[in-house]
């Protein structure tokens, strides 16, 4: 009979908190998000499973969560907690984005630069919120729109908020859709969301070759914190655009970067205990993600507009929408809210321009933070 | 959050203006010379093919004749048959 006591109070009914049970529920709403409204299903289906497991109260002396030493789920952790998974991911990245569009018009890549204020802007908004710089840092990435380069620099930097980043950048990717429209039609007038965009040129073999490699030396010569990161997303464009290792392209693009969508997305989901997950840091962190995307949309539809005060030939601003790095589905926002405009007006080609710039724009950004944070 | 307060002194603690003037001229500067390069690349392509012509080497060459080769000429036959004979149908 004691031996059955004693089990009992081990169970994760026993010790199950309130806050445990709350992270469940949250969970539970990420996988019903990604399973109902599609939003971001491969990486909130982990997240949200990875939430219940990683709440389900551990058994003292025995390893078992991410945070016990010497448990499976800490040997899996590793690959985010030491910022391995996220250049890996960029390596499919890489094996699977076209850069023929921004080649095509390289005044685009402008707007990604431009979106990328949303991160630093966010930075001094969390410092005056009184978070440490380091802190501050690893929050403003979230406004880079990049899941994988948020765990890398917080990772880096703050490695005790990575689950609060990691879940709001994600959270705030899946609704993008959301977010971006009423900001770019707030920023621009109708007759600027009729402009019409020409065609992307054709882009030969050689220029598709070149890129990866020059764009590599470019950003890691003037960030070198970006080299693991630009590093392997150029690694891998080169993989794919070299046309002689189609194999290794292909297993980067497909069955490597799943691999490592699922241990990442799992052990990220895994690190939101609700006792280091539900703290008012990680409410203000929700709060200033929002703001940061927002900014970083209306800082690349108000760098467009400025754009246009110089150029003959205009731009349509909402394209500055797709600075934001989330590749595609800010380059679908300004698709869409384009559309609803012109029916005949698309600006998909286009905004994949900025859109691709912004992950390298968010990388460098990455880089430089950490470069700069370093002690 | 042990040494920093709620405050426009914890940005300037922090030195957050600084960092991200700086911040935001780097990712510029970097992003620019991307495009610049990528602006002069045809340039560039077009001198460089003049000392090394391009040759796509990734063009799937003509495969020697085989059963569907065969299966094409005899179709062909077969067509040009019933040209000079008239439909069967």
């Amino acid at each position: 009979m004691t031996v059955l006591v004693e089990f009992l109070s081990t169970t994760g009914f026993a010790t199950m908190t309130w806050g445990n049970l709350l992270m469940i529920v949250i969970g539970l709403i990420f996988i019903t998000l990604a399973i109902t409204k599609d939003y971001e299903p491969l990486l909130l289906l982990p997240i949200g499973f990875g939430a219940m497991v990683g709440n389900i109260p551990s058994i003292p002396g025995m390893a078992l969560s991410v945070y016990d030493p010497g448990s499976v789920l800490s040997y899996i952790y590793f690959g985010v907690s030491q910022g391995i998974f996220p250049p890996l991911i960029f390596l499919g990245i890489g094996a699977m984005t076209d850069f023929s569009t921004m080649l095509s018009n390289p005044r685009l890549v402008l707007l990604g630069a431009a979106a990328q204020i949303g991160i630093f802007l966010t930075l001094i908004g969390a410092l005056y919120l009184g978070f440490s710089p380091e802190e501050a840092g690893a929050i403003g990435i979230i406004g880079g729109a990049d899941g994988p380069t948020a765990i890398f620099l917080s990772a880096k930097l703050a490695p005790h908020l990575l689950g609060a980043i990691a879940i709001a950048a994600y959270s705030y990717m899946a609704l993008v859709p959301v977010i971006q429209p009423p900001i770019m039609k707030l920023l621009t007038t109708r007759k600027e969301r009729l402009i019409r965009m020409p065609p992307p040129r054709e882009v030969s073999t050689r220029e598709r070759i070149f890129f990866p490699i020059i764009a590599f030396l470019v950003a890691a010569l003037i960030a070198p914190g970006s080299l693991a990161l630009v590093g392997m997303l150029m690694f891998g464009n080169l993989l794919k655009e070299s046309g002689v290792t189609d194999r290794l392209a292909d297993t980067a693009r497909h069955a490597f970067i799943d691999i490592v969508t699922i241990l990442l997305g799992f052990s990220v989901g895994a690190s939101t205990q609700a006792q280091t997950f539900l703290t008012p840091q990680s409410l203000s962190i929700f709060g200033l993600g929002a703001l940061s995307f927002a900014m970083a949309t209306a800082g690349g539809v108000l760098f467009c507009k400025f754009l246009n005060l110089f150029t003959k030939q205009k731009v349509n601003p909402l394209l500055g929408a797709a600075g934001v790095s989330a590749v595609p589905d800010s380059a679908r926002v300004v698709q869409m809210v384009g559309l609803q405009e012109d029916p005949h007006n698309h600006l998909l080609m286009n905004a994949m321009a900025p859109n691709v710039a912004g992950v390298i724009g968010s990388a460098i950004c990455a880089g430089i933070l950490w470069s700069v944070m370093v002690k | 959050m042990p040494e920093y307060d709620i405050g426009i002194q914890s940005i300037i603690d922090g030195r957050g203006l600084p960092i991200a003037a700086a911040g935001m001229t780097i990712v510029f500067v970097a992003l620019s010379s991307i495009a610049t390069f990528i602006s002069v690349l045809p340039w560039l392509l077009r001198q460089l093919s003049k000392v090394v012509p391009e040759t796509d080497h990734h063009v799937s060459r003509p495969h020697p004749a085989g059963d569907n080769d065969a299966a094409a000429v005899a179709a062909a036959a077969a067509a040009y048959h019933i040209h000079r004979k008239g439909s069967p149908l």
